[in-house]
Parts: C-alpha cells; structure tokens; sequence
C-alpha cells in the first residue's frame, strides 16, 4: 500500500511543518520531549482495549496487562482507597471528567453539580450532555473557586445531593480547588449525599511532588479523579486516565454477552496504544522521574516569573504553578510562541521540555515588540 | 420560530461576526435586535433554526443563552447567585443550571434555565435583563 507521488510530497510538506510548529510553543500544556520508537512496531496491529481493563475479552489483540499496571501505578500515586480502586485509559481529560459526572449522575440523579467559573468549557457541555443541574460558582482572582459563594449556594440548596467538579489546575492560571475545603463546606451542612470529582488534567501527576501537596486525591475527599496523559506525561496521542472508587463503578457496569465483558467505560472500542505509550513513560521514569519533571518544571517557572518582571511586565504565579500569568501580548508573540490568550491574559506553560533559553528568547522578542 | 440571546463584550464587527457566521451556514434570521448592559452586548435573534443557530455560535466561542433560559443582572459578590436560587426555591421554580457569562465592572451576567422561565422572569423581575 503506499500513496502517488503529489501526495506523498504533501505528506512530507505537512511533516515539517509540523516539526516547525512543535518546536516554538511553549503557551500549551503539551509535553514534547518523548521518544517512543520503541513502541513504533506496535503500529502494525489494531490494538483495541474494547470493554473493562480488569476483565478478559474474547478479544485478544489487546493491551490490557499494561493499561491494568499503568491504573494502578496512578492509583497509588493519587493515594487511591486499597482495593476499592478502578479505571482506564481514556482519550483525554474530557471523558474522564465525562465518566466522573456519570458516576456522579447515576449515584444522585437529584443532584446539583458545583463547579467553579474557571472550569474548563467542556464541562458544561458534559452537563448538558449528561442532563444535569448545575450552578456555576464565582472565582477569586487567582482563579480558585470563591468558597464563600460556594458556601451561599449549598446553604440555600442543602435538601439536594452535593456534586463537585473540583479543578486542581485550571485552565488559565493553573488554580487549585482545595477539595478539604470544599467537604468541610458540606460537613457543616451535614450534607451525606456527595461526590466530589477532582479535574488534574495538568496537576494531577505534578501535585504528589510539590510541597505542601495540594488537596485534590482520594485521600483528601476525592470519589474520582481524570488526569490528562498527554499534558505532562507526554504522548503523541491525547489520552487521559479516570481513576474511581470501584463500588461506585459497580453499580453502573452491565454486562454485554458478544464481547464477554462487562460494560464499565465511556466508548465501546479503546485505543490499545496509549496505555503502552503511557507504560513505557511510568516504566522509564517512575516515581522519581516524575519529580524531577515536576521540579524542572516549577524551577523553569520561577525564572520565567523573574526574567519577566525585570522588563516591567506584571507576571504572577499560583504557589507551586508551572504556568506564569501576565498581560495579554502583541499579536506578533501570540503567534510566534503559540500562546494561548483569554480576557485579556496570556500564559506561558513550563512544561517539562520548556528550557530556559527558550524563556530568555520569548523575553526578548517580547521586550522588542513592546519597545 | 425560536429565540436565543448572545452575550459578548461589546465591540466594532461584533455583529457583521455574528451575521456573517450564519449567513455562512444560511441560517434564516426572522429578527436580530441589540441592546447593551454597561459594557456587554446581548444580541437577541429570533429564528425557525435556533438549535442550528446556537450550536454554530457556541462552537465559534460566543455565551449563548436559550429560550428555555433567561439573563439576570447581579452584584459580584459571594452569595448573590445564592439569593436568586433561594428566590426561586420559595417560588417553587427548579433550577436546572445556573451559568456566569459575564463579569465586569462589580457586576455578573448570569444565565439561568429553569422548569418555569416564564415565573422566573415575574419573580426575578427587578434583576432580569
């Protein structure tokens, strides 16, 4: 099988551009310092996790065994309950946030979901989807949500099941929502009839090495928690992992008799490359590798901060943010460096592949266009 | 015919954006009329592909507001969308989501849908827009 010739050339015209454009961003929270060649002969086959990671399928051309060990490596580090824990690999935050809210859903059909105003767009779109109340909470200015509102609108709406869509790092300023906060919020209004999801798409696998650690697992209050696999951890494949408490899992799972497994998860067919992407990353760097991106990350961070506050530019972070905030740039920057901008604030990401000469270039190109 | 209010930041093109995003996919407009709340524009259209309409506007990045919901005026502070909910309650209006659209100047834009949109507006009369 192999392409005519106009094509081919177009092909290798859409490689470097891509190859370009990798290489100037540093406004997205994309990891792109991974090297998964190894894995490269897997792409010959249709890996397919079809069904439950923990359940054989008649379906054999799978990667099961690994999903299963890269669940369980997120389990323990997102301090899950022992032997209550389940998940997958999913293709990005959004379904894992999608599969946290069903959970919740299904648990507490009268429920009101909370969620803060600095929540990412595509939950309000799960709601909907899902057909379920919600009311959205102010922020403060540092983008956490405003625990005072929160704490008005549950007073007021305290006979309903409390579900919350806690952020731990939101999309603009990297905030985290304190969930110990939030359940002592419910424990003074007595509320039993809660789910808390926890939103780390970015934070999830950074926060177990920063300290203080942010309150945002299972440990802290947490009944499910969606991590984005492709933001730090790095692949070349969005995908994501949802990680539950597995009595809650329980209840929903139906069992579907021509593929000899029970249906748990959001889509029927699941991709079977990305659990191995994201086993050779947890395999090749564990616990310690992991920090240390961590680490890179915070201390890229700190001198992006100073070396932009030297040229008067008024940039802040979040305590233990890898994401620097300041003032909207000239379109010309924007462009070059792919930033992303929102009401009239720019980000830059540090990422673990974010150096700091690539901090010094964006400093200087900034201070030219602002001259 | 359907009706759904776009909220956006008030500026030069806002508009010919909005027309020229429907003409695109020949969206049929009955009426579009604007009007201002301090610095935000709420462009109100009336058309028999409203579902179409809304969907094109949201995908573009525009807050839309459906028929089924209406647009109140608040004070940005902790616990005002607390006092609207619990207005609502005693009314025995359920709330289906409450959302923030906008926020400037001390004040909120908030969209709320409910049972009875119709009550709502009569109840929350002195804040709805």
């Amino acid at each position: 099988m192999s392409l005519e010739q106009t094509l081919r050339d177009r092909l290798e015209e859409f490689v470097k551009r891509i190859e370009k454009n990798t290489k100037s961003y540093i406004g997205y929270p994309v990891s792109k310092d991974f090297e998964y060649s190894e894995l490269a002969e897997l792409l010959k086959y249709p890996l397919n996790n079809l069904g439950d990671p923990f359940v054989d399928s008649t379906w054999k051309v799978d990667s099961r065994e690994f999903e299963r060990e890269v669940i369980e490596f997120f389990a323990e580090l997102l301090r899950a309950p022992e032997n209550n824990w389940w998940g997958y690999v999913t293709n990005g935050g959004t379904e894992g946030n999608l599969y946290g809210l069903y959970l919740a859903r299904e648990l507490y059909p009268k429920g009101i979901c909370y969620f803060s105003k600095e929540t990412h767009y595509s939950v309000a779109k799960n709601l909907h989807l899902l057909n379920m109340r919600h009311i959205m909470i102010r922020t403060t200015e540092n983008g956490e949500i405003d625990y005072d509102d929160l704490k008005e609108t549950i007073r007021i709406n305290r006979e309903s099941p409390a579900i919350i869509f806690a952020n731990s790092g939101t999309t603009m300023t990297e905030a985290k929502d304190d969930i110990s906060k939030i359940s002592g919020i419910l424990d003074e209004f007595s509320i039993a009839n809660r789910y808390i999801h926890s939103d780390a798409a970015l934070c999830g696998a950074i926060n177990p090495f920063l300290e203080p650690r942010p309150s945002y697992d299972f440990a802290d209050g947490a009944d499910s928690i969606s991590i984005s696999g492709h933001k730090f951890v790095g692949s070349p494949i969005p995908c994501g992992i949802v990680i539950a408490r597995k009595d809650n899992v329980d209840r929903i799972a139906r069992s579907i008799a021509y593929i000899g497994c029970l249906d748990t998860t959001i889509t029927g067919s699941r991709n079977g490359f990305t659990p191995m992407v994201l086993w050779y990353a947890i395999k090749k760097w564990g616990k310690e590798g992991l920090a240390k991106r961590a680490q890179h990350g915070l201390s890229t961070a700190e001198y992006a901060e100073k070396q932009l506050k030297e040229i008067g530019i008024n940039a802040w972070r979040n305590p233990n943010a890898i994401t620097v905030v300041l003032p909207e740039v000239p379109s010309a920057v924007k462009e070059k460096y792919q930033l992303a901008t929102a009401n009239g604030i720019t980000h830059l990401i540090c990422m673990p592949n974010v150096q700091k000469q690539d901090i010094d270039n964006f400093v200087k190109d900034l201070k030219k266009e602002l001259q | 015919m359907r009706t759904i209010t776009i909220v956006a930041q008030d500026r030069l093109g806002l508009m010919a954006d909005v027309t020229e995003l429907l003409a695109e996919s020949t969206i049929n407009i009955e009426s579009i009329e604007a009007s201002k709340v301090d610095s935000t524009a709420l462009i109100k259209i009336i058309s028999d592909d409203a579902d179409t309409a809304y969907t094109l506007l949201v995908e573009a990045g525009f807050h839309v507001v459906s028929q089924a919901g209406l647009l109140v005026r608040l004070k940005d502070e902790p616990g005002a969308l607390a006092r609207v909910s619990r207005t609502l309650a005693e009314n025995d209006i359920d709330i289906r989501g409450v959302n923030i659209v906008d926020q400037h100047d001390g004040y909120e834009l908030v969209a709320i849908s409910c049972c009875d949109s119709n009550k709502a507006k009569e109840v929350l009369s002195d804040i709805v827009v």
